[in-house]
């Protein structure tokens, strides 16, 4: 990085913000050179996303300062802070699946005559705009029939296209393949080369040593320290992030398999444009085990969960759990089996947040004996039934009757949780458990998985996040076009292959 | 069109009865305003047109309650509104939206109708003509709720469009079938003496069938909190997706539910036929608006029981002024319809007067 | 006998088409925008009324379109202000809307015109109709498409210009945009309040006109719910054309045909009331293929 004499040309100086009592940022400075590629590094809820979200007009701090390029500016709204030549690409893309590349590029600076658009014109515009910078994209595309690695690349060109120098980047390789990740890095390194300021939020230090310049650590709000990417490790910089000695991986006992719970044999289903969604899809779930599901969302998870549960009926193929044949079996007859479901959106399938919390644990248990006699309900001892799990769960509230939507992710989560494993269960399809979860509550619920796993219950857990996965499963499975690639144990698995078969690169023959 | 936009109206509060009194008394305050500001924008409507709204009013609230015989007529028009407004709560409490009421009412009645006119004239004939009047209505009903699971079209539509199928078929069936010869009106002959329910209080509209309709409103608001089947009805009325996933079955959870609240307004219907007009007249039960009227006390009250029945009761009592209203001021009595759909109007942006949450991590 | 029988009928379905193909036009903009409007029924209702107050007061049919457009915007506004805005449900709105506008114009034309049930005067101007030159010659064809009042060939012109605004214009792919993501539309710089409100109002318009037609197309004459149903049938044009011009225009069609069917079965041996019923059986048949044939979830 050389020592130039323009001024910086990111500057944060003194950031508070409060939301009611909470502290998100409390006092930091932050000082970007042009060209640099910076890293916020920080846990979930450290911080780091809410001080973008500052600098790129979302929020308005509680009090401090922000200079671009030695100019003091005030952003009232994202646009204030585009006009500042600032870009940012969210988590979740904020593209128009059926427009095509270019109109969603365009889209509200259309190049144009008395409104009509000047189709000509933006294509050209967008095809030179991302040679300048060495993207490889067809404009005509429709946005819905590109992949993940993709689309991110049109959201950064957004960016460009509405002249941005300084691109924010919130948690960008979530949702990439390992392969994926190492192209954004080369896009990445290429725009720093040509100028452009690159602010990366993450928490995959692995990801900070390589690419960053600078790295900077948030913890609690709190900004620990900004460090020369090439002086430091990988272990100083868990250390500045946690407080702590970080152990990366979570103890368990080994596992003792017993047997099959559930078997999935053939599964095969046809979506819409007659593509496969689940191909020929065989695996099977031990009693005293945890199989991790890895691969990139939209490989087929989503329909082997509905197939799995029941939402949908396979073409082909059976599903058997405890010895009994429930491919065409209802919802009610699976759960009655041994089944219990922790759904990817808790918003959705998981709760009705209208409801009390009482109403949404009783959902299953409705004809038991504490809840109802003769068809009528039994309020009372449905409620103290209520408080003894809700207890046992460890959640947060002041009464049963509390509404659902007045408690936190993490808690709701745990109110699932409480209900699922409350039923005669022994197989457990957790899908996404810990998104959107803080992080007291991912630690319990892995315990409470883990521990179910001990007693000799068959786990399936489904996750976008590889971390998670190879963390706490037995066996990882990889999907991907909705067939089974991979079937390696723990012990086995290493990041950079399981990479590979999430991208489809490896299809080697299938391994039980 | 996604089928996440059809669902009832969405209920911004709870609902059980095991809640402190405070909650409740402040559940109620919109719906206070919503009425007051219906009243407000009505008087204001009078002043407009050259009317004094507090003559108008005052003449509306004498021609609803302020003698005997408007309290009875406000009570007789309660009636069919209470009837549909039980039918309507239940469906919309599932999430259904059943707007076909007219259609199952009308088919109700011919259902009551077809009994009374052909069957032997007594008491057992009555309470055929009940059970017809649940069947036709509760079959056209369910018919609905079929083309939803079945073909997936919406019930908000097929309810709507099987109105018109259902007030021309029954319209036919008088004209062609049942018609009083020589008449000039397309209406049925007169049921017999002993095929009628006898008046409650004589001179009025209010006759023996207001025990049906009661007995219904309130064993279904008793089941909807009490019963396992209504805490699954909630539950689908909640979050269907949520609903299914816990093990509930969408498809019999819909067809139960619009046959049960086509039925209900079916016996509506035939209620009406039997103890207030004693014959079957055509476009009588659909101009006075029974269904929608229930349909609206149902939204105004959240789909609450007791709430439905004051709220029906009360627009009954509107309606019945407003006619009172017409014969002291010339003001048309259609102007209770337009102060009923302001209510509804104003009670729809409820969830707007909650406080801006702050701003969220 | 029998061929002009036919040339009537299509006669009358090419005049019946418009006020469904109008409305339909208008409620492909709301779905667009993603504003579930149901007030279809309302606001034509709305536009038959307004039209024939004026053209009566005024004597002029063409001051009748436009109060029935003008009408037709300032009701379906409300839509927007209560749905767009002040976040109602939409179908509580809309449901409260529908009965707003049947009370009202039946509330106005007895308070305006002193009369129930129906009212006409030959006082009220009926719209203009055209002949097209060429075209009314050609044997068979010209009697089936011309001679029809203008609002029948603005219906016509409009698909065209809806669809190259849908497809050409900036507030076209805004209006898209919106109702693929509207919170990436708003990142994007757009107001989507504004969008919505503007999707609402056009729409607002286009069935005020398409209840002057109703009122003021052939006989001229208003009676009470005169719209009967064909709001409904419009919104089911829109789903089953899936929101475009031309896919709402081939429905427009098929639904135009029934109700002129339906009309000319009247005079049949089919009694009236089970005919006038055909435009909604059929409407609910052609349902049944659009939605059953998407994939089927269990």
């Amino acid at each position: 990085m050389e020592q130039n004499t323009f001024p910086p040309e990111v500057e944060m100086i003194g950031i508070v913000k409060k939301f009611g009592d909470l502290v998100a940022n409390d006092h930091i400075d932050l000082c970007i050179e042009k060209g640099e590629i910076r890293a916020l590094v920080g846990e979930n809820g450290a911080g780091k996303t809410t001080l973008m979200r500052i600098l790129f007009g979302l929020y308005k701090p509680t009090a401090g300062k922000i200079r671009i390029r030695g100019k003091e500016v005030s952003f009232n709204n994202p646009h204030d802070a585009i006009a500042e030549q600032l870009g940012m690409v969210h988590q979740h893309f904020m593209l128009f699946e059926d427009l095509t590349v270019t109109e969603n590029i365009i889209f509200g600076r259309e190049p144009s005559q008395v409104g009509f658009i000047n189709h000509k014109r933006s294509i050209q515009t967008v095809s030179e705009l991302a040679e300048k910078y060495g993207f490889h994209i067809n404009p005509e595309a429709k946005v819905s029939s590109l992949s993940v690695g993709e689309k991110q690349r049109i959201e950064i060109l957004k960016t460009l296209y509405r002249g941005a120098n300084v691109i924010i980047l919130d948690e960008p390789t979530a949702v990439l393949t390992p392969q994926e990740r190492d192209e954004l890095f080369k896009v990445l390194r290429g725009l720093s080369s040509q100028g452009k300021t690159i602010i990366l939020i993450t928490h995959k230090l692995p990801e900070v040593v390589e690419l960053s310049h600078r790295a900077t650590v948030l913890r609690r709000g709190k900004l620990v320290g900004t460090v020369e990417t090439k002086d430091t490790t990988i272990e100083e910089l868990a250390r500045m992030m946690v407080g702590r000695e970080v152990f990366l991986t979570i103890e368990k006992p080994l596992a003792e398999i017993k047997q099959p719970v559930l078997q999935v044999k053939n599964l095969t289903l046809t979506g819409e444009h007659g593509l496969k969604t689940l191909n020929d899809v065989t695996f099977d779930v031990h009693g005293g085990e945890i199989v991790g599901l890895a691969g990139v969302a939209g490989n087929g998870q989503t329909e082997l969960v509905d197939t799995l549960i029941g939402f949908t009926r396979a073409d082909r193929g059976e599903i058997i759990l405890n010895g009994k044949n429930i491919t065409h079996e209802s919802i009610a007859t699976r759960r009655a089996q041994g089944f219990a479901y922790i759904p990817e959106d808790r918003y959705r399938r998981g709760l009705a947040i209208t409801e009390s919390i009482l109403e949404n644990l009783s959902l299953g248990f409705q004809n038991d004996e504490n809840h109802s006699s003769h068809g009528m309900l039994t309020r009372r001892a449905a409620y103290q039934w209520a408080k003894g799990i809700l207890d046992e769960y460890d959640v947060r509230l002041s009464s049963p009757e509390e509404t659902a939507g007045n408690l936190s992710g993490g808690n709701l989560q745990k109110v699932i949780l409480a209900r699922e494993f409350s039923k005669p269960v022994n197989f457990i399809l957790a899908d996404q458990p810990t998104r959107g979860v803080d992080i007291g509550a991912t630690e319990y619920i892995y315990q409470q998985i883990i521990a179910r796993r001990n007693k000799g219950d068959a786990i399936l857990l489904i996750s976008a996040d590889l971390n998670e996965i190879m963390s706490i499963s037995d066996r990882i499975l990889v999907i991907y076009a909705g067939m089974i690639v991979a079937s390696i144990p723990i012990n086995e698995a290493k990041e950079e292959d399981i990479g590979l078969y999430m991208s489809g690169s490896t299809i080697k023959q299938k391994v039980d | 069109m996604d089928q996440d936009k059809l669902k009832a109206p969405i209920e911004t509060r709870e609902h059980s009865f095991f809640h402190s009194i405070t909650k409740k008394w402040k559940d109620a305050i919109p719906i206070v305003l919503a009425i007051l500001g219906g009243i407000i924008i009505g008087g204001v409507m009078m002043l407009v047109a050259g009317h004094n709204p507090f003559t108008a009013y005052t003449a509306l609230l004498v021609g609803a309650v302020g003698e005997p015989y408007n309290l009875a007529a406000t009570l007789g028009r309660a009636i069919p509104i209470l009837g549909c407004g039980i039918a309507a709560a239940l469906a919309f409490k599932a999430g259904l939206i059943n707007i076909g009421g007219e259609g199952q009412l009308v088919l109700g009645a011919l259902g009551a109708t077809l009994v009374a006119l052909f069957f032997p004239p007594g008491w057992f004939s009555i309470i055929v003509a009940l059970l017809v009047g649940v069947i036709f209505g509760g079959f056209w009903s369910f018919l609905s709720g079929f083309f939803q699971t079945k073909f997936r079209v919406p019930i908000l539509i097929s309810s709507l469009l099987m109105n018109y199928i259902a007030t021309g078929f029954v319209s036919y069936m008088i004209f062609a079938h049942l018609i009083e010869p020589g008449g000039s009106r397309n209406q049925t002959p007169l049921f017999p003496e002993a095929t009628r329910f006898a008046k409650l209080i004589p001179g009025t509209t209010v006759h023996w069938g207001i025990f049906v309709v009661l007995f219904i409103v309130v064993i279904v608001g008793f089941l909807m909190f009490r019963s396992v089947a209504g805490y699954e009805l909630r539950m689908f009325g909640a979050n269907r997706e949520f609903a299914e996933a816990g093990g509930i079955k969408p498809k019999r959870m819909t067809h139960l539910v619009m046959a049960l609240s086509g039925g209900i307004v079916g016996i509506t219907g035939a209620c009406q036929v039997l103890g207030v007009y004693y014959r079957l007249i055509d476009t009588s039960l659909t101009l006075p608006g029974y269904y929608w009227s229930g349909a609206m006390a149902a939204i105004l009250s959240n789909n609450n029981p007791i709430g439905m029945a004051l709220a029906s009761i009360f627009f009954a009592a509107v309606q019945t002024g407003a006619s009172g209203m017409e014969r002291a001021t010339e003001i048309p009595f259609e102007l209770s319809y337009v102060v009923q759909a302001i209510m509804i109007l104003l009670i729809a942006v409820r969830g707007f007067l909650k406080p801006v949450p702050k701003e969220t991590l | 006998m029998t061929e002009l029988f036919d040339v009537t009928l299509l006669n009358s379905t090419i005049r019946m088409i418009a006020p469904i193909l109008l409305a339909a036009l208008g409620g492909l903009l709301c779905e667009r925008v993603l504003v579930f409007n149901i007030i279809l029924e309302g606001t034509m209702l709305i536009g038959a009324f307004t039209a024939v107050a004026v053209s009566y007061a005024t004597g002029s049919s063409v001051l009748g379109v436009a109060g029935a457009a003008l009408a037709g915007l300032l009701f379906s506004l409300l839509l927007g202000l209560f749905v767009v805005t002040l976040r109602g449900d939409a179908i509580v709105v809309g449901i409260a809307l529908n009965m707003l506008a049947s009370g009202i114009t039946t509330f106005l034309l007895r308070s305006l015109f002193g009369v129930k049930g129906q009212f006409t005067s030959p006082n009220i101007q009926s719209l203009s109709t055209w002949d097209i030159p060429v075209i009314k010659d050609i044997p068979i064809v010209g009697e089936i498409l011309s001679g029809h009042s203008w609002v029948v060939y603005l219906s016509w012109l409009l698909v065209i210009v809806v669809y190259i605004f849908l497809f050409r214009h900036r507030a076209g792919l805004h209006m898209r945009g919106v109702g693929q993501n509207d919170m990436a539309a708003s990142t994007l710089g757009i107001n989507v309040a504004r969008i919505r409100y503007a999707a609402v109002a056009v729409c607002g318009l286009l069935v005020g006109i398409a209840g002057a037609q109703l009122s003021l197309g052939q006989v001229t004459l208003y009676v009470e719910n005169m719209s009967s149903g064909r709001g409904w049938i419009a919104l089911v044009a829109v789903m089953l054309g899936r929101a475009h011009p031309v896919g709402v225009l081939l429905a427009s069609l098929l639904f135009g045909f029934s109700d002129a069917l339906g009309y000319r079965l009247q005079g049949s041996s089919l009694p009236s009331q089970i005919a006038v019923i055909m435009p909604y059986v059929v409407t609910l048949i052609a349902l049944f293929f659009q939605q059953s044939r998407k994939k089927q979830q269990v």
